[in-house]
């Protein structure tokens, strides 16, 4: 075996195989993308009863900050936790976070709560799939 | 000139070889696999049999296609489940799900060090 191995080393290029860790936290919740997209539709809702125009400034700085965090939240949900056994018990949930996301930038657009209502609804049924995934482990 | 020669030839053999050579890199396989020890696997294990568990199996990363050096934990239907042997160090498929049949490239055999 030895003398085959030898062989083989001198003979087929050697390749990089890997044993590794992405020391992964393993710690996910959809809850980091709800408290987020919350306080955008707070600051929707108060920006529409605002009149100082400073102020009106800081709560569309804050919220284009929060919409970009859920985003970020819900791109490691989906890239990260969702595995493909998921994908098959749910086929929508590609759309659903194709969906989430893009209302999430539409939060940054606009200042109207129903925007902000829209974003959490779809959250919450991102929420319902994961803890039905989390229940069956 | 040379350059590109070398590199078609590198492709040749190892699309022609049965067996492959790899260095390992990381630590999800100690005790059983090191940093720097040079596996040998068999291409052509799975052409006769079905992988079993407990194979040490190079396989494709699902998520980026690097090669892979872990074991079948857990077989489900021709869905693999695979884990390091150090699994506090261990990127696999807790992280990125069960793997097909197809990802996998073959058993390995012999280890410099076995």
């Amino acid at each position: 075996m030895d003398r085959l191995f030898s062989f083989f080393l001198r003979v087929v290029p050697i390749q990089e195989g890997y044993a590794h860790c992405d020391l992964p936290c393993g710690v996910y919740d959809p809850a980091q993308a709800r408290i987020e997209a919350e306080s955008v539709l707070m600051i929707m809702k108060k920006y529409q009863e605002m009149h100082d125009d400073v102020q009106k400034t800081r709560a569309i700085i804050i919220k284009e900050q929060r919409a970009e965090l859920v985003k970020h939240h819900l791109w490691v949900l989906w890239t990260d936790y969702f595995k493909p056994e998921h994908l098959e018990k749910y086929p929508h949930l590609h759309d659903l976070f194709w969906r989430a996301t893009k209302q999430a930038g539409q939060t940054k657009r606009s200042v109207d709560p129903a925007d902000g209502e829209k974003l959490l609804e779809l959250i919450a049924e991102i929420d319902r799939i994961f803890k039905e995934t989390k229940a069956a482990q | 000139m040379k350059q590109e020669l070398g590199r078609s030839i590198k492709k040749l053999l190892l699309f022609c070889s049965p067996l492959y050579t790899y260095k390992i890199s990381g630590n999800s396989m100690r005790p059983t696999l090191q940093t720097g020890d040079v596996i040998l696997v068999n291409r052509l294990t799975y052409v006769f049999r079905k992988p079993k568990t407990g194979d040490i199996v190079a396989l494709k990363d699902p998520r980026d296609g690097k090669i892979l050096i872990k074991r079948i934990a857990k077989i489900e239907t021709n869905h693999y489940f695979v884990l390091g042997d150090n699994p506090d160090y261990s990127t696999d498929s807790r992280e990125f799900g069960m793997i097909g049949g197809r990802e996998i490239i073959g058993r390995v055999i012999f280890n410099s060090k076995f």
